[in-house]
């Protein structure tokens, strides 16, 4: 299958502020070299700590940043060389999750407003044509059509990332972008939001680039995992190689942190008993 | 050393901790695990006799034997100068950006101990080593921005060490962190309690923090005290519905031909504690709900070497017929 998003060594510097009158201020790599791709249908999980690059890379991604060396090709296409009509119009095939619920909903807009802002920038579309457009996608991620009339605060925080979701979907996408997406929830609303992912992935035939410093997270749901680690990919491979058999000392430092034995056997004696 | 008997923490809308009963010896190290809005960090703050003015608190909270239910905030601060410590989740919001982080660290020591500049710079020096700060003498000059989140957590926990208390309450300590700085937060203060004797009680929505870091757990939902156990048998076999439907719901590593297969969720929310059920809390989100567990709460029973509030009795919640699991799928 072609690569729906492909990363081709990729490397993309910050200028740090200046130290020195004399001396040119240093560069911050924040992601150096990085290589992978996506197809349809696929999760590809990336785990790495705080200054890891995982936002940078999302940002990347999405043609919101351009990289300093190689290249971001979304559907074959290189998003540096797209004028910013054209990335525009290819917008709606790749959309993205942010972590914080709170955050990327405006407070003073109704949820059906904030959830039709992809639809409205393409004005493609007549008003009421997106409203039941807006109204589908709400029931799709378990909510009511009569929801977007309601304002943010009137959520739970789970609830509200079904309507982060609901936005990164309502232009039917080919990819999906979801950087801490679930980061901010409680358990066992992450392992609802989780599964909302798994059924929209399978249903739609979504690739999902899902972005996590929890690896427990990451590997239940990513068919290949990318480990980062100061910009640069350290470990890489299908989840279950990563997980059983990585010789990398600082992916299994991670695993050892989030007690991934432990965390197995308990899982194991659950099912059998 | 700490014996709490009935607690309840009553606020405007509502009861936030409910029929608290539990008992803190030196060096225990205890859990307490739940969601956002189950009262973890009331109970801790009524612990500490931080609870805003507009709340009620009932039932018997003794400290060292004496009644704390009831007593004036004078009888708090000397509680807290002395014997409880505290440590919040934020490392950077609980340091005064405009202090060096030594000054903030001998403050108490001068204050509460009477020790003069030198003694305290000493003593504080002596924590700095202690809690694993590299390069004490140097840290001591420098501001709370220039520290990373892992040695700003250092320094919270210098300072809550400061006057040797006998309780140290931990709320959520280790979730601002990456995973290894956390792990080694948690080795730190695992050691601490045991060198000090000093008792530790760690709250965390993170099952596999509270099961590195404590001996015994409690596990809360809806102001209630739901199941309490030692730790290890409570992350291998939970009893009560909510417990086991929060551990099965944990998202971790599948292998790839379970990984089509969708995670067990326990369905709904915690609602706000204006609509909490009279009853059982969990009812209504309970997979083996009885007729009555709405109405009526449920009773604390001994199971194996704890106790759970529950209707249920034996058989449901023993350990080997297991429908409860299957339930939350």
């Amino acid at each position: 299958m072609p690569a729906l998003l492909q990363l081709d060594r990729v490397t993309r510097r910050y200028a740090l502020p200046r130290r020195s009158l004399i001396r040119a201020p240093s560069p911050l790599t924040a992601v150096s070299n990085v290589s992978l791709t996506i197809a349809r249908g696929e999760t590809l999980g990336v785990v790495g700590e705080s200054g890891s690059g995982k936002s940078t890379l999302a940002r990347l991604a999405m043609g919101f940043e351009r990289p300093d060396e190689g290249a971001v090709r979304f559907a074959g296409k290189e998003l540096a060389g797209l004028s910013k009509q054209e990335l525009k119009a290819l917008r709606p095939r790749f959309q993205m999750v942010f972590q914080d619920p709170y955050g990327s909903l405006d407070p003073r807009r109704r949820v059906g407003w904030s959830v039709a802002e992809p639809l409205r920038v393409l004005r493609r579309e007549e008003p009421a044509v997106i409203a039941s457009q807006v109204n589908a996608v709400l029931e799709r991620v378990g909510l009511r059509a009569e929801d977007a009339r309601k304002y943010p605060h009137e959520f739970s925080g789970g609830q509200r990332q079904r309507i982060a979701i609901a936005r990164g979907i309502v232009t039917y996408p080919d990819l999906l972008i979801a950087d801490e997406a679930v980061s901010a929830l409680d358990v066992s609303v992450q392992a609802q939001i989780l599964n909302l992912l798994m059924d929209l992935r399978d249903d739609m035939g979504l690739g999902l680039f899902f972005i996590s410093h929890d690896l427990q997270v990451v590997s239940s749901i990513s068919d290949r995992i990318v480990v980062l680690r100061q910009g640069e990919i350290v470990d890489d491979g299908p989840t279950d190689d990563v997980m059983f058999r990585s010789r990398n000392a600082y992916t299994r430092s991670l695993m050892a942190a989030a007690g991934w034995r432990a965390a197995a056997e308990t899982q194991s004696a659950a099912i059998d008993r | 050393m700490i014996g709490v008997e009935g607690l309840s923490v009553h606020f405007n809308a509502g009861c936030a901790v409910r029929d608290a009963h539990f008992a803190i010896a030196p060096g225990d190290r205890v859990g307490v695990v739940g969601e956002s809005g189950c009262g973890k960090s009331v109970l801790a703050l009524s612990l500490m006799g931080m609870l805003p003015e507009t709340t009620r608190m009932s039932g018997s909270l003794k400290i060292d034997g004496v009644e704390m239910v009831g007593s004036d905030e004078a009888a708090w601060r000397n509680l807290r100068a002395r014997r409880l410590a505290m440590i919040f989740q934020e490392p950077m919001s609980a340091l005064n950006p405009l202090r060096r982080v030594g000054e903030t660290v001998m403050e108490p020591m001068r204050v509460h101990l009477g020790l003069s500049r030198a003694e305290a710079r000493r003593k504080a020096l002596e924590l700095f080593e202690e809690t694993g700060i590299p390069e004490p003498a140097q840290r001591f000059r420098q501001f709370p921005h220039e520290l990373s989140g892992g040695q700003r957590q250092r320094v919270l926990i210098a300072l809550a060490l400061a006057c040797d208390p006998d309780v140290l309450i931990a709320d959520e300590p280790t979730t601002a962190l990456d995973a290894n700085v956390a792990l080694r937060m948690i080795t730190l203060l695992v050691e601490l309690s045991k060198r000090r004797n000093m008792a530790l009680l760690f709250i965390s929505h993170d099952l596999e923090a509270v099961r590195r870091a404590t001996t015994r757990v409690m596990i809360m939902y809806g102001g209630d005290i739901v199941e309490q156990a030692p730790t290890q048998s409570l992350l291998v076999a939970p009893a009560h519905p909510y417990a086991r439907g929060l551990l099965a719901a944990r998202p971790r590593f599948r292998p790839a031909r379970q990984r089509d297969l969708r995670l067990p969720t326990i369905p709904g929310a915690v609602p706000p504690l204006e609509d909490l059920p009279a009853g059982c809390r969990f009812s209504g989100r309970c997979p083996v709900e009885l007729a009555h567990c709405r109405e009526q709460a449920p009773p604390r029973r001994t199971q194996g070497s704890g106790t759970v509030a529950c209707h249920h009795t034996g058989e449901v919640l023993a350990g080997h017929a297991r429908p409860i699991e299957k339930a939350f799928v």
